[in-house]
């Protein structure tokens, strides 16, 4: 039995909110983990220093860095986007659901229980950004070769700036319902507009110019690299500019935390706590579809201005393409594999490699993979209700089937719109073409694996610490896809590259396609299997 | 028409459903009645064909209900409204009506003929919010939207009238009989005598699983098999 000690007095109020501002705090690191963390995170800048003796040609260098200072500001708004639409189901203060009814429902300052809580989430947000501007320091200095100091100083300087900005900005959006439905309403616009910034910027260098002064994403990039590139124009201006609008939006954020509403606060904890659980579990699917329900409450009615089309057969995939256009967050997936692969193609571990091309497929299979997963969400939908098609003409198998054609043609047309990409970029058509030949026949591997991994149940913690079983499990929902497009897809033309002897390309391409076909033909008997074991 | 025959559903030692037979022709409404745990929703699920039962045929039309070659054919004909509507989380109400209209093949006035149900069942205030979003009653409402828009030949529904207020369950009731009168085989339960006056055609009472009576309204409901479930007819008027 607990036993309470008698209270000495009745706490003065000033007291009382001490408590309260402490109750939520993590005990304090010893003073032996922050140097252990401080030589941890230092290792890396201090072997780097070491090996400065790298030869780097002095020309690649320049390139890199303006390749970097070109597309860093897009990259950098891009991530401002997405903290946005964090911003709209979880925030910077998150109290537990038991708070939120008693304390904050209790005559006690809200301000005074937010504001340790928001600045924690601020120093959060600039230690993050200052490790990942650490991190980017780092990369650059494998490949340039500047003073150490002054790089690392001012990529960690820029990266705390913009964590600082990036947490304010989730505090901004959670003080107001309208703000949070409007991030939701215009990021799909937004993240549009910032493709295209990105497409003119390759395609037209000087523009980058105008987009590096736009705002804090540009400012914060132009401080990082002028670290690296001893100065740039303007960078002491940038500087200047990022710290006010970094200070300023915490500080307003800071004072404003009163404004934050209950029902908000109450609605974000909810959110916030079934998405830990769900992932505490390792319910991945769970978890998504609590941040999707958190912020379906957000959004107004939707949009009418296509009016669906009068054929029973086209209803599925329309509504499924309708789906995909509300909650575009493939398309953010698609553009941070581009630039994933993109990075990964002007780094010098890639370069080092004897043949890059390798090390780009797979990560290109990966990123496809993972763009697919979110592409038949509306199946996972499907499989997750088993019920509401009760009223549709249809089997639930065939239902299934139908809502694969959607992913099948958006999967199919990106594939070829990168191609294209690589062809305007001035890749050699011997290259495009048997690329996007064998990246054709990766689409139904692809879908057909994420379709049985959308089909099966979420695999819990139990199911993953069963030894070989959830080994099998996880296997079966994440890797099967990316594996099997790799070993029977890429794995003919990898024969080409690596063989002792040259092949014949015909002999390639007819490997290539029987054994897709035949393993697609495999997993597709999988999965109608599969289907038939689902109730409805 | 609906034709069911020695229907029998048990799980495991428990015999949900015992030789259960049932004819419904075209343009006639027929009431289950009876106590919780009687077989009411055993019944109704293996009749639309939802359930398959351990022993019996369900013939729908001709077609037998039990075939998978004639799944979607029976889909087709029979709508069915359970006792829990489902929906999709991602979908409005105005979106799941219009589905469900179009892709039964509603033809050109789909669109109108879900926007007039909507207004009918008072819906269209609500048309544009999620399910989640609406009370238990409007779930209901919407749910027996999408059972109505569409086309059908036979009508199963499982305690239909469940969180309805008032003048919703006055509009169902002219809803069934309309559906009846325009030649459609429809099945109700409810353990509310008073529902059903007026509206079934013939009324069966199960008790344990079993058809304890079967009849016109009044007979079925003034049998002693009625009186031990606790029903009384209830005066139409």
């Amino acid at each position: 039995m607990t036993t309470i000690a008698p209270s000495a007095g009745v706490p003065t109020r000033k007291e009382l909110y001490r408590r309260l501002s402490e109750m939520r705090r993590f005990p304090s690191p010893s003073p032996w983990y922050r140097l252990y963390l401080v030589v941890f995170l230092s290792s890396p800048a201090l072997l780097v220093a070491i090996d400065a003796d790298v030869e780097v040609a002095p020309g690649r260098s320049v390139v890199l860095l303006e390749a970097v200072g070109r597309w860093l500001p897009v990259v950098l708004a891009g991530g401002l986007l997405t903290v946005a639409r964090v911003g709209t189901w979880a925030g910077l203060a998150i109290p537990e659901r038991a708070e939120v009814a008693w304390i904050f429902s209790s005559p006690v300052s809200r301000s005074s229980l937010l504001r340790p809580r928001i600045r924690r989430g601020l120093g959060l947000g600039a230690a993050v950004g200052a490790v990942v501007g650490y991190l980017g320091g780092l990369l650059l200095l494998l490949e340039v070769d500047p003073p150490v100091a002054s790089a690392l100083s001012a990529a960690v300087g820029a990266g705390a700036l913009y964590g600082l900005f990036a947490a304010a900005l989730i505090g901004w959006i959670q003080a107001s319902e309208a703000r949070a439905q409007a991030v939701l309403r215009w990021s799909p616009a937004l993240a549009l507009v910032l493709v295209t910034v990105g497409v003119v910027v390759a395609i037209w260098p000087p523009v980058a110019g105008v987009v590096s002064w736009s705002g804090p994403w540009g400012w914060t990039s132009k401080v990082a690299l002028a670290g690296v590139a001893g100065g740039g124009p303007g960078w002491q201006t940038a500087a200047a500019l990022t710290a006010v609008v970094a200070v300023a939006a915490a500080g307003w954020t800071l004072v404003t935390a009163h404004r934050m509403p209950v029902e908000e606060l109450a609605r974000r904890a909810d959110a916030v706590s079934g998405v830990r659980a769900a992932l505490f579990f390792l319910d991945v699917r769970q978890a998504a579809e609590l941040r999707r329900s958190a912020q379906r409450t957000l959004r107004r009615a939707p949009s009418r201005w296509i009016r669906p089309p009068r054929r029973a057969s086209l209803i599925i995939p329309w509504t499924d393409l309708r789906e995909l256009v509300r909650a575009p967050g493939w398309v953010l997936t698609i553009g941070a594999t581009i630039g994933i692969v993109s990075l990964a193609a002007t780094s010098r571990a890639v370069q080092a490699v004897r043949e890059p091309l390798a090390v780009l497929i797979g990560l290109g299979v990966v990123g496809s993979a993972i763009v697919t997963m979110q592409l038949v969400a509306a199946l996972r939908t499907e499989t997750s209700y088993p019920f509401a098609d009760r009223h549709l003409p249809w089997r639930a198998a065939r239902v299934a089937w139908m809502h694969l054609l959607v992913p099948t043609a958006v999967l199919t047309l990106a594939v070829i719109g990168a191609w294209a990409g690589a062809r305007v970029a001035g890749t050699g058509v011997d290259v495009v073409v048997p690329g996007l030949a064998f990246s054709l026949l990766a689409v139904p591997l692809l879908i057909l694996t994420a379709a049985l991994g959308a089909s099966l149940p979420p695999a819990s913690v139990d199911l993953l610490m069963q030894g070989d079983a959830g080994v099998l499990a996880f296997w079966s929902r994440v890797f099967v896809g990316p594996q099997l497009t790799a070993a029977v897809v890429f794995a003919p033309p990898a024969l080409v590259l690596y063989a002792p002897e040259p092949l014949a390309t015909t002999d390639v391409m007819v490997t290539a396609v029987f054994w897709s076909m035949l393993v697609s033909l495999g997993l597709g008997y999988w999965f109608d299997r599969r289907l038939r074991t689902i109730p409805g | 028409m609906l034709e069911v025959r020695g229907l029998t559903k048990r799980y495991g030692q428990l015999a949900a459903l015992e030789d259960f037979d049932l004819v419904v022709p075209a343009g006639l409404c027929v009431g289950l009645v009876g106590h919780n745990g009687s077989g009411k929703s055993t019944a109704v699920q293996c009749l639309s064909a939802r359930m398959r039962p351990t022993a019996g045929t369900v013939t729908i039309d001709g077609l037998d209900g039990l075939d998978e070659a004639h799944g979607e054919e029976v889909r087709r004909r029979v709508s069915y409204v359970g006792d829990a509507p489902a929906f999709y989380p991602d979908l409005t109400v105005r979106e799941h009506v219009e589905l469900v209209a179009i892709a039964h093949g509603a033809g050109r006035g789909s669109l109108e003929a879900a926007e007039a149900l909507l207004e009918e069942v008072d819906l269209t205030g609500r048309a544009d919010f999620r399910p989640h979003q609406l009370s238990a009653g409007m779930r209901q409402k919407a749910h027996l939207a999408c059972a109505m828009v569409r086309p059908f030949d036979v009508l199963v529904l499982d305690e239909p009238a469940g969180h309805l207020d008032g003048a919703a369950t006055a509009w169902l009731v002219r809803a069934l009989a309309a559906a009846r009168d325009r030649g459609a085989a429809v099945v109700v339960t409810s353990h509310d005598p008073g529902f059903l006056a007026g509206l079934a055609d013939e009324v069966v009472v199960l008790v344990e699983g079993r058809i304890g009576a079967q009849g016109s309204y009044l007979d079925a409901l003034s049998s002693d098999a009625a009186r031990r479930s606790g029903l009384r007819p209830v005066d139409p008027s």
